[in-house]
């Protein structure tokens, strides 16, 4: 029970429980972990499909986009049903302040790959669109990763990383980069998940 | 001076965003500006009793409405914090940082224990 009367040390204290429920407040914490795992499952099958066909940046341009085009895609659509879900769960709105902050934060980063990839197909570099790819994807989690957990920032760390390997060491290895990238990651980061949501019971 | 403004202070301050879980609940729900029950009790480690005892205490002073729907045949209970919950938490947080600055000013006299 507080004291009726408000000395220095109450309202310091007041201000401490405003500022600790603020940041709990920007805290985004429904990205579930098995939409991060089906996004990592459909990008690795991606590029075993790419790898298999054989759809090289350089001779096919437009069978290559419209497979990681359509990889992105069904990855965003499996994150937002499974955050659709999580949502639902949990009695919260879905498309709510938090998300409306990360959405923003992320949106210029992928909008800025779009625009570099249309760049790079009119200069015929498709072959730079991997590690390009992978430099943007880190650069909008990074804006948001205030408002994410810890593990998401080290995701972007290791997606820069990934950028500068496809880049150099395996630019003639597209379609293997960018499984191993997008879809290791996220198969790591989503196992991670799981366990952080759903710790094994102690013995 | 300083005790003179210690204790204006005190007649105003406002006894029900004072209690700690309620400033808490106020500060989510302004800060998300909408919050379902469950988003409460969950973010904020609060027990169903607590929450809704604390929920009909602003309530009853409007600061708080409440709005009841279903989403997927399931029941949803969300707040959110009237213009008189805004007005009056506002107030307490200027409260709260004239306080402070009082105790900037003028340490030993701002310490001094204050009979409630």
């Amino acid at each position: 029970m507080r004291r009726n009367a408000l000395t220095p040390d109450d309202a310091a204290e007041s201000l401490e429980t405003i500022r600790s429920v603020l940041d709990r407040t920007t805290r985004y914490r429904q990205i579930s972990w098995a939409g991060i795992a089906l996004a990592g499952l459909v990008a690795a099958a991606a590029g075993g499909a790419g790898q298999a066909l054989e759809l090289s940046p350089q001779d096919r341009p437009a069978a290559f986009l419209a497979l990681w085009a359509g990889t992105f895609g069904l990855a965003l659509a499996s994150g937002w049903w499974t955050t659709v879900l999580k949502a639902r769960a949990s009695g919260e709105r879905v498309w709510s302040r938090k998300l409306q902050v990360v959405a923003a934060g992320v949106l210029p980063a992928f909008l800025l790959g779009g625009l570099l990839t249309a760049l790079l197909s009119h200069a015929e570099r498709l072959d730079l669109a991997p590690g390009v790819w992978m430099g943007t994807y880190a650069v909008g989690i990074l804006a948001v990763s205030h408002v994410l957990d810890w593990e998401f920032q080290v995701t972007a760390w290791a997606f820069l990383v990934a950028s500068a390997v496809a880049s150099f060491a395996l630019r003639c290895e597209p379609h293997l980069a960018m499984g191993l990238a997008f879809g290791g990651i996220h198969l790591v980061l989503g196992a991670y998940r799981h366990f952080k949501e759903h710790p094994w019971p102690r013995a | 001076m300083a005790a003179s403004m210690k204790i204006s202070s005190f007649q105003r301050l406002n006894p029900v965003i004072h209690e700690r879980t309620r400033l808490a609940i106020m500060t989510y729900i302004i800060s998300v500006r909408e919050a379902s029950f469950s988003e409460l009790k969950a973010e904020l480690g609060l027990t169903d009793g607590n929450l809704n005892l604390h929920m009909r205490v602003l309530e009853t002073h409007r600061y708080a409405r409440v709005q009841k729907s279903f989403v997927d045949r399931r029941p949803r209970t969300t707040y959110r914090v009237t213009e008189k919950g805004i007005r009056a938490f506002q107030e307490y947080v200027a409260l709260l940082e004239r306080i402070l600055k009082l105790r900037r000013r003028a340490p030993a006299d701002a310490d001094r224990p204050e009979k409630g």
